[in-house]
Formats: structure tokens, C-alpha cells, sequence
């Protein structure tokens, strides 16, 4: 019998959100709804969302700790719906590492063996393989509370991977950590997934840790799963203007469409972003096509395809880079700022303020006038 | 003009009047006891004397085997059976009143603690109409389920306190991670438990042992418990076997005090 290539596959899941009551026939709007989500063995996929959105409850009900309405879950080949929490080959971490406090850090990653009467031969195996792969090997004897909080971390991943789950629920591991300990728990959670053909589902905000970690991202938004998509597609192509606020890299512009080539927004006409990429024409082709002659529109600008430079360009190869290149007229610089991703200068273009990127080397004064060039392979439009 | 010496504060309440009234506290406390253990040696002590006349050990040779005894073994086989008992079935109650929520919570904690807030001599009127409907009036097992009642009680409270502050995730961990409910119980909320768990007993247990209406009103004189040959001796004006009878019953509240304060040392074995 061949296995499931699926991990996890989640179908039209509804969670209700309140009381038991609303458990009666489906969720409606105060819970989670129309949940379809797949996750390959092996692969890591980040759950990304606002607050309140669910992702919590919907982690709990592929674990069994919630009650599901409506929908199916499967776990392998195995459909778990209705299947208690320990049977379902699924464990989950809360966002604090629960460590058992009565046991040692040795007996805490044995207990999934122990409690399925492992041979002492092979428990004392596993576990030490364990250890020593997320570097707890010196810690074995310890005590949980004299431990860090990584450790901790670390601790709760040996036990789970000691389990031998085929899905991985991880709840917000990296949230209210200091940097450094963020990055002890990430580099963690690789390592201890590295060797395991278990999906790994993951809750964080933070866009830099859901890209660093996930080979896909879900996006939740108004409680149920609105893209999910590799890091590429989604910052590329958000498929609407809700992910594409969410995902937070575009600015945005209102707009009115003049004809099938051309956009009329406040910084003047702009190109249709159409065949600009070949992954995005698949998914921009639908609103494109629907589009009409003085139809309002949403325009969204990559951050990082809005330049801007003191100078015009010089050399031929800076002229080869201006293919794809929408040049604006003079802008006046109103600030400059200096982020981990980039130095970006707040422009005024008659009543409309963009923010681009700028050569930290060579910073135009306030005040100045630049020019702002746009790559228009960054454009993307949706109807208002 | 001179200002004021200024006083600091920790000196004012260092003060003669803190240590006397520490002094007070002492003698207050332990001035029965001294009275208690003087009588129950002493050969005759009249007013006024200040001491005893002379020092005697019969009285608490006549234990062994005597009527005090007995009724201390009686005593601490009841307050066993009721302690075991009642944190047998406080922790599920103490658990599940946790995970309830708003009003519910509010009304079941205050069941749970109707016994304990009941006048014992109106629990006892109301448990012997009880323990005749079972059959059990009048009898030891009787006893030993009056006690039983407002036991859980306390202790259900205490451990709605537990769970409340630890919340279900180890539980939730444990679980997800194979363990069957029976697993879960033994492997991870008992063990992790323990100093909750040896309060709880210590408590049930001096409940019972300290207990008179109940066993009065319940057992009608059908078993004999400390307390109450304690009252009897002390009726009958025997004074040195009241005395050593009162002493006796003192030995488990401080073994009992002493449990609960090793019990509050280990209470920092949260979950982490």
C-alpha cells in the first residue's frame, strides 16, 4: 500500500469560535469556515494572519482540542475528524513550551516512548539521538525549570519529533522571544524538522520568520484561508487587495483604467500589469480581463520596485535596466529613512507621497528633487 | 531651631511595642500547651498553686490500650479514609469546575462550598436524614461519609485554585503527544500534583480529625473518635486523660502544618 503524499489535508473545515452551542450545524460568521489546506510530507507551511483571525483554533482542531462543525481532516490516509487527540498522529506545541516539571529532560523526550512501551534499548536510543541533534545532549539529566527559554524550546521539539507524528502543529513558537533567542528557536525548529518527513504547520506574525521558515505560506483572513502560495507567488501575485494589505510590501494608489494598456492614477498613466511575469499572468489575467474603460481600481507597487536617484541614468547598462522601467517626473524628497530592509526616502509627486527605495551611499538632500523610477514588472491591479 | 531627628521607618516598627506584642502572640499560643502538657503530668494541681503538686506518667502510659487509645486509632483510620477519599474525588471536581466558564463556574464553586460555609450541627441534621436513607446511620461507614462531605468541599476549592492557575495545557501536551486519559492522569497531572495533592490530604485529614458535631449528630456514640472522648473526659472533670487526650489530638495538626509547609516550598513545580 503506498502512502499519502499529503501530510495533512484539510477539507471545507468549519470551527466555531463561542459556545458549544454554535456547534449545532455549521459556524457561520463567529467561527473559522471553508478551511481547505494541504500540507506535503516534509514540507513546512506558515500559517499568516491578524490577530484574532483563528489561527490558534484552527491548529487546535487539526490537534483534536477543538471541536470541529463541519469539514473533513486527514491525517495520511487516515481521516481523524472525529478521532480523539492521541489518535490522531498529530502533536501540537503551545506558543510556551509545556514541559512535563516531574521529569528530567531525558524522561520528558521519552515520554511518548514510554508511554507506548518502546524497548528501554530503543527509547534510550531515540532519545539520545534526539538530544544530541538539537544539542541537549549535555542537559539530558537536568531539570526543566533550570533550563533556558531556547532549551525549553528545544526540549519540547526532541519530545514531539520522539512521538514520530506525521503532522507537526507549532503554535506561535516565536512570538515575545528576543532576537537572539527568535533566532536559537528557528534555526531549532529547521534542524528538528530537517530529518523528519512529517508537514509542519506553523503559526507566527512575522513575515520574515514565516519566510525564512515556510516553503509555503497560508494567509487567514476573515477566518478562513485566503492564498497560499510560496513566498515568491505571494508577494508577486497577493491574489487580492485584503492579502495584498496584509502582505504589507505594496503601496498603494487609486486608479481608473483609460483602456486595455493603461491605468490613469494621481502619479499619471500607468501600464496595465499584464504578462509582466509569467506566474502572475495566471493569477492577474482573471482581473485584467474583467477590467473596463473607466472601471476604478486598486494599483499596488512593490516597495522594493519604486527607486528613486538624484541623477539620470549614465552608463548603457543602466539604460538596459530601464526596459521595464516607468520614469517619473521630479520629485521633491520630504524625508529619508533607514530600515533593516533598505534606505527608503519619502517623495512628493504633486499631491501624492510614495516612498522609494535610495542609495544609502549617496542620500539626495531634503528637499531635493529626484527622479523615481518604477520596475512595472512590481504593478499589480484589482478591481475596487 | 534644631529640625526634627528623623526616625526611619523600619525603627518605629522595630519598636518595644512590636516586639511585645510579638511576646503577646507567643503566649497566647503557646501558653495552653504548656498549661496542657503540665496537667497531663501533673499528680494534682489546685488553685492556687502555680505548679503541679508532683509529676506522674500514668496518664499517658494508661494511653496504650485505654479508651484514648482507641479512639485515636479510630480517629486516624477515619481521617485517612476521609482524606483519601475526598482528594479522590476533589481533583476530577476541582478540575472540571476549572474548565468551566462565567456564570456556570461562579454557581458550581459555590455548591461545592455550601458544606464548608454550613454551620456543622445544620450539615450534620441534614447528612443523618441522608445516612438513613442509605442505611448507614449510626455506623462507622456513616462517620466516615459525614466527614467525607465537607472535605471534598475545602478541597475541591483548593484544587479549583490549582487547575486554575496551571490551566489543561500539560494535559493538552500529553495528550497529543499518544497519552490515554489514564496515561494523562498518572504520568502528568498526579505526579506534577504532588505537593497540591499531600496539602489536599493533610487538610481532609484534620478536617476529619479535628470533627465532633458531625460524628456526634451521624454516628450517635456508635464510634469513638478523639474529639469525643476528649469531650467526655473533660465533662467528667478528668483533667490529666483530657489533657493528654488534647495534647494527642495537636500531634497530627502540626504534623499536618509541617506537610503544608513543605507542600508550599515544592509549589514551584509549575509547568515550565
Amino acid at each position: 500500500m503506498t502512502r499519502a503524499a499529503n501530510a495533512l489535508s484539510v477539507e471545507g473545515l468549519a470551527v466555531p469560535f463561542a459556545t458549544p452551542a454554535s456547534l449545532s450545524s455549521t459556524a457561520g460568521p463567529q467561527g473559522l469556515h471553508l478551511i481547505s489546506l494541504e500540507v506535503a510530507r516534509g514540507e513546512r507551511v506558515v500559517l499568516l494572519g491578524p490577530s484574532g483571525e483563528g489561527k490558534t483554533s484552527l491548529l487546535r482542531a487539526i490537534a483534536g482540542l477543538t471541536p470541529v462543525s463541519a469539514g473533513r481532516i486527514q491525517v495520511g490516509d487516515l481521516d481523524v475528524t472525529h478521532m480523539s487527540a492521541e489518535s490522531r498522529g498529530t502533536v501540537y506545541l503551545h506558543q510556551t513550551p509545556v514541559l512535563f516539571p516531574h521529569l528530567s529532560v531525558e524522561a520528558n523526550v521519552a515520554f511518548p516512548l514510554t508511554i507506548r512501551r518502546v524497548p528501554a534499548a530503543e527509547r534510550t536510543r531515540t532519545v539520545h539521538t534526539l538530544l544530541e541533534r538539537l544539542h541537549l545532549g549535555e542537559l539530558a539529566k537536568r531539570a526543566p525549570h533550570t533550563l533556558s527559554g531556547g532549551q525549553k524550546h528545544r526540549v519540547a521539539l526532541a519530545r514531539a519529533l520522539a512521538a514520530k507524528p506525521n503532522v507537526l502543529l507549532l503554535d506561535e513558537p516565536l512570538s515575545a522571544l528576543d532576537p537572539v533567542l527568535r533566532r536559537d528557536v528557528r534555526d531549532a525548529i529547521r534542524e528538528a524538522h530537517a530529518e523528519s518527513d512529517a508537514g509542519l504547520l506553523l503559526v507566527t506574525h512575522d513575515l520574515d520568520d514565516a519566510t525564512s521558515l515556510g516553503d509555503r505560506l497560508a494567509i487567514m483572513l476573515d477566518r478562513t484561508i485566503a492564498q497560499v502560495a510560496t513566498a515568491e507567488v505571494l508577494f508577486a501575485s497577493p491574489v487580492s487587495v485584503a492579502v495584498m494589505r496584509f502582505v504589507g510590501l505594496h503601496q498603494e494608489f487609486a486608479g481608473v483604467v483609460r483602456d486595455a494598456q493603461s491605468v490613469d492614477t494621481p502619479l499619471g498613466a500607468v501600464p496595465m500589469p499584464r504578462g509582466a511575469t509569467a506566474s502572475r499572468d495566471a493569477l492577474s489575467d482573471p482581473h485584467v480581463s474583467s477590467l473596463s474603460s473607466g472601471q476604478r481600481v486598486v494599483l499596488g507597487i512593490r516597495s522594493d520596485a519604486i527607486r528613486c536617484q538624484s541623477s539620470a541614468p549614465r552608463s548603457s547598462a543602466d539604460r538596459r535596466e530601464l526596459t521595464n522601467t516607468l520614469t517619473l517626473p521630479s520629485a521633491r524628497v520630504l524625508s529619508i529613512s533607514h530600515r533593516s530592509g533598505g534606505t527608503t526616502a519619502a517623495v512628493q509627486l504633486s499631491d501624492v507621497v510614495m516612498h522609494a527605495l535610495v542609495d544609502p551611499m549617496s542620500l539626495p538632500p531634503i528637499d531635493s528633487l529626484v527622479t523615481v523610477h518604477i520596475d512595472v514588472r512590481g504593478l499589480i491591479v484589482f478591481p475596487e | 531651631m534644631m529640625p526634627p531627628a528623623l526616625v526611619p521607618q523600619s525603627r518605629v516598627l522595630t519598636s518595644p511595642w512590636r516586639a511585645m506584642a510579638i511576646a503577646a502572640l507567643a503566649i497566647s499560643t503557646v501558653l495552653p500547651f504548656v498549661i496542657l502538657l503540665l496537667q497531663s503530668f501533673g499528680e494534682s494541681w489546685r488553685w492556687p498553686d502555680v505548679l503541679p503538686s508532683g509529676l506522674t506518667g500514668s496518664a499517658w502510659r494508661a494511653v496504650a490500650g485505654g479508651s484514648l487509645g482507641r479512639a485515636a486509632v479510630n480517629s486516624a483510620a477515619l481521617g485517612v479514609a476521609t482524606a483519601v477519599a475526598a482528594v479522590c474525588v476533589a481533583l476530577p471536581v476541582g478540575r472540571s469546575l476549572a474548565q468551566l466558564q462565567g456564570a456556570w463556574r461562579h454557581v458550581a464553586a459555590a455548591l461545592v462550598f455550601l458544606p464548608v460555609a454550613a454551620p456543622p450541627i445544620a450539615l450534620g441534621a441534614g447528612l443523618q436524614i441522608v445516612t438513613l436513607w442509605l442505611g448507614i446511620a449510626s455506623t462507622s461507614v456513616g462517620v466516615w461519609f459525614s466527614h467525607t462531605v465537607p472535605a471534598i468541599g475545602y478541597v475541591s476549592l483548593l484544587f479549583l485554585g490549582v487547575f486554575t492557575s496551571r490551566g489543561t495545557e500539560a494535559e493538552e501536551a500529553a495528550r497529543t503527544l499518544g497519552a490515554s486519559t489514564w496515561h494523562t492522569w498518572t504520568m502528568v497531572v498526579i505526579p506534577s500534583l504532588r505537593a497540591p495533592i499531600t496539602e489536599a490530604l493533610a487538610i481532609a485529614f484534620l478536617i476529619s480529625w479535628t470533627q465532633v458535631a458531625l460524628t456526634l449528630v451521624v454516628g450517635g456514640g456508635a464510634l469513638r473518635t478523639l474529639p469525643l472522648e476528649v469531650l467526655t473526659l473533660v465533662r467528667a472533670g478528668q483533667d490529666r486523660p483530657a489533657a493528654v487526650g488534647a495534647l494527642l489530638l495537636i500531634v497530627p495538626a502540626i504534623a499536618a502544618l509541617a506537610a503544608l509547609r513543605l507542600g508550599a516550598r515544592r509549589t514551584d513545580a509549575l509547568p515550565t
